[in-house]
């Protein structure tokens, strides 16, 4: 038994190029393909690190929540609890985790994650912003069936101090311009490093989920986030893995990081990738260096 | 199985700038005086030192914490860091990676996981929640949530841009530094830990409370309708929401030594505590402050205020306390529950 995911939203073209507009826009594409109504959500979490105009207070989720007109006030019957979970890339799965909790106690029923990273200015052709702007949207809920949700979610972080990227909004730098800026710096080996940490780092994940959750590591299939074109590909053969993430996904939707393996997920259901039995590993690979995996029986 | 608060640490800056000496940086002359210390009844704020951010804040509140724990940071299992303002140098705010995962670096915790919590002042307490049900859950084990707020950044934005005395800006000028920081476990038995926590988010005021960097000076704003939000009886909201929680887990305020709400100013805390008893037709229920000496320090009023309450003795073993949590969302949440041997 385990979280399920029982539905998921992409919103590629919002009514405007904005985090609160693209991630509702997902939220509420969710919710209607679940067949629910939105008073039927108590828990929202965003997971996008990125803020419309750089804002501090109140949490993007709530605004959201707001835009989406969802439990607006207390009606004794239903309400929404909002609130953001930051973890770059893999914020995703930290979202999963907490929301798990609350399910598997029934603190709640149902826990929508919306995620979108934006740049601050709301422009969508800021060339160094390295990110696709678009709205994503996973709904979860509990389910008792012992063969099925999210078996087990692991971190690791790399034991050294390098970072691999570095975004902050500098006050000093663009004084009364901040609100629209962000500054980025990649190190020029970001990308191999996090290649050979996240394979190191599946690879001793994946005996301890072999002697833990008896899975076919054959017939395992890796959903990463694409951070680079061939992230995903690289992984699965250096893993002898499995994959559904072909690079034609980074093709349709560059990198929308902090969305991006929701986005990964709805693609691989969408195009028939996921059965219903299937094991399934979502991983995210973040700055820090980060990685996140989730392991899934669809 | 319950949740516990283990143990808890807080730091404030050593600056002391009270609120006399703030009013006369104002850069633009009021029509009249405004005496904001007898409007809001803080005397005094922390103020941050000029190398001091949030992250070096917050290292000393985590630090303060783990001196009282019998946990060393290699035992934690997450970090969860809730700062509105997360700072790693002056003026630049942090936004990849989390800044928990610097904290967990610097700590030394190498096995936790870790992420970070927005959710403007009810950051601490989302963690509380979120860390009560991971832990009754069997997700981990224990955790350390942590904030360290560098805030009055816009308190300096407010001095320079209130040109007139109904500005948004006004608020701003109640905040102050400081950083808190507590570990949760399970209980060790059935007379101490977390009863209950509930939240809620009032999302149609979300637009209420904006904290921004500003677009007329280098520097960061927050700009707060206070009007609409008395209009719109936050606090009556607030309270409501409270009584709905206590009504569903089956206490009354009597049931509490102390309530201890989120500190905005004096008057504001008292108004608060009162409507909450008033529901029940009864007189309000002690309380605790820290507004008067330390303004209102955004995430980590509630345990800045617990902190002090433990050194000072005026809380102890079997102090049953009720903690209130209202924010910029609006986001409203409450924790039920038995101190054990946490000490400070």
């Amino acid at each position: 038994m385990g979280t399920i995911i029982s539905s998921t939203g992409v919103c590629q073209n919002g009514k405007e190029n904005s985090i609160i507009s693209l991630a509702a826009s997902a939220g509420e594409q969710c919710i209607a393909r679940a067949g629910l109504d939105k008073s039927d959500v108590d828990i929202l979490i965003s997971t996008g690190i990125y803020r419309d105009h750089n804002v501090m207070e109140p949490a993007m989720a709530t605004l959201i929540q707001q835009r989406m007109g969802m439990n607006l006030r207390f009606d004794k019957m239903h309400k929404t609890f909002a609130f953001d979970i930051l973890n770059g890339a893999c914020g995703l799965l930290s979202a999963v985790q907490v929301a798990g909790a609350m399910l598997a106690n029934r603190t709640i029923q149902r826990a929508l994650i919306v995620s979108s990273d934006v740049h601050p200015s709301r422009s969508s052709t800021v060339k160094e912003f390295p990110y696709t702007s678009l709205g994503a949207a996973m709904l979860l809920e509990w389910s008792d069936d012992p063969a099925k949700g999210f078996q087990a979610i692991d971190f690791r972080t790399s034991p050294t101090k390098y970072v691999g990227l570095k975004s902050v909004f500098d006050v000093i730098r663009h004084g009364p311009n901040t609100k629209n800026t962000v500054d980025i710096h990649i190190e020029p080996d970001f990308a191999d490093r996090m290649y050979s940490f996240t394979v190191e780092t599946i690879r001793n994940l994946l005996v301890h989920y072999n002697a833990m959750h008896a899975i076919n590591i054959c017939k395992l299939k890796l959903i990463p986030t694409h951070l680079w074109r061939d992230f995903g590909h690289r992984i699965t053969q250096a893993l002898g893995l499995s994959e559904y993430s072909p690079e034609c996904l980074y093709k349709k939707y560059g990198n929308p990081n902090s969305a991006a393996l929701t986005v990964a997920y709805h693609e691989a259901l969408a195009s028939g990738g996921i059965r219903a039995g299937d094991q399934l590993m979502l991983l995210a690979a973040s700055s820090g260096l980060n990685v996140g995996a989730g392991l899934y029986f669809a | 199985m319950k949740a516990r608060l283990e143990s808890i640490g807080a730091y404030t800056p050593e600056r002391v700038v009270t609120t006399q000496e703030l009013m006369q940086r104002m850069e633009h002359e009021m029509p009249f005086p405004i005496d904001l210390e007898k409007i809001t009844g803080i005397k005094a704020r922390r103020w941050r030192a000029e190398d001091e951010t949030s992250y070096s804040v917050v290292l000393n509140a985590a630090r303060e914490c783990l001196k009282h724990s019998r946990y060393k940071p290699e035992d934690l299992d997450v970090i969860i860091s809730t700062s509105i303002s997360r700072t790693m140098e002056p003026w630049r705010y942090t936004l990849d990676p989390a800044l928990s995962h610097f904290v967990k670096k610097e700590l030394g915790a190498n096995s936790a996981w870790h992420f970070d919590i927005n959710n403007a002042c009810a950051g601490m307490l989302t963690g509380a929640y979120l860390l009560d049900n991971m832990i009754r859950a069997g997700v981990v084990k224990n955790g350390m949530v942590m904030s360290g707020e560098t805030i009055t950044p816009i308190a300096e934005t407010a001095l320079k841009e209130i040109s007139e005395p109904f500005s948004e800006q006004f608020a701003s000028l109640t905040v102050g530094d400081a950083g808190a920081a507590f570990i949760m476990d399970a209980a060790e038995d059935e007379d101490e830990g977390v009863e209950f926590i509930d939240f809620i988010t009032l999302a149609d005021f979300a637009h209420l409370c904006i904290g921004r960097p500003s677009d007329q000076t280098a520097g960061v704003t927050m700009f707060t309708k206070s009007k609409e939000m008395h209009d719109a009886g936050v606090f009556d909201l607030g309270a409501d929401f409270v009584k709905t929680a206590m009504d569903k887990n089956g206490s009354i305020p009597n049931d509490y030594d102390y309530i201890i709400t989120h500190q905005v100013a004096v008057g504001a805390v008292k108004s608060y505590i009162k409507k909450i008893a008033e529901q029940y037709g009864l007189p309000p229920v002690q309380t605790l402050m820290s507004v008067e000496d330390y303004g209102n320090t955004a995430t980590t009023t509630l345990f800045l205020v617990l902190y002090n309450a433990l050194k000072e003795k005026k809380i102890s073993r079997g102090t049953k306390i009720m903690l209130v949590a209202l924010a910029s969302g609006i986001g409203i949440g409450t924790l039920s529950f038995t101190l054990g041997s946490m000490e400070a």
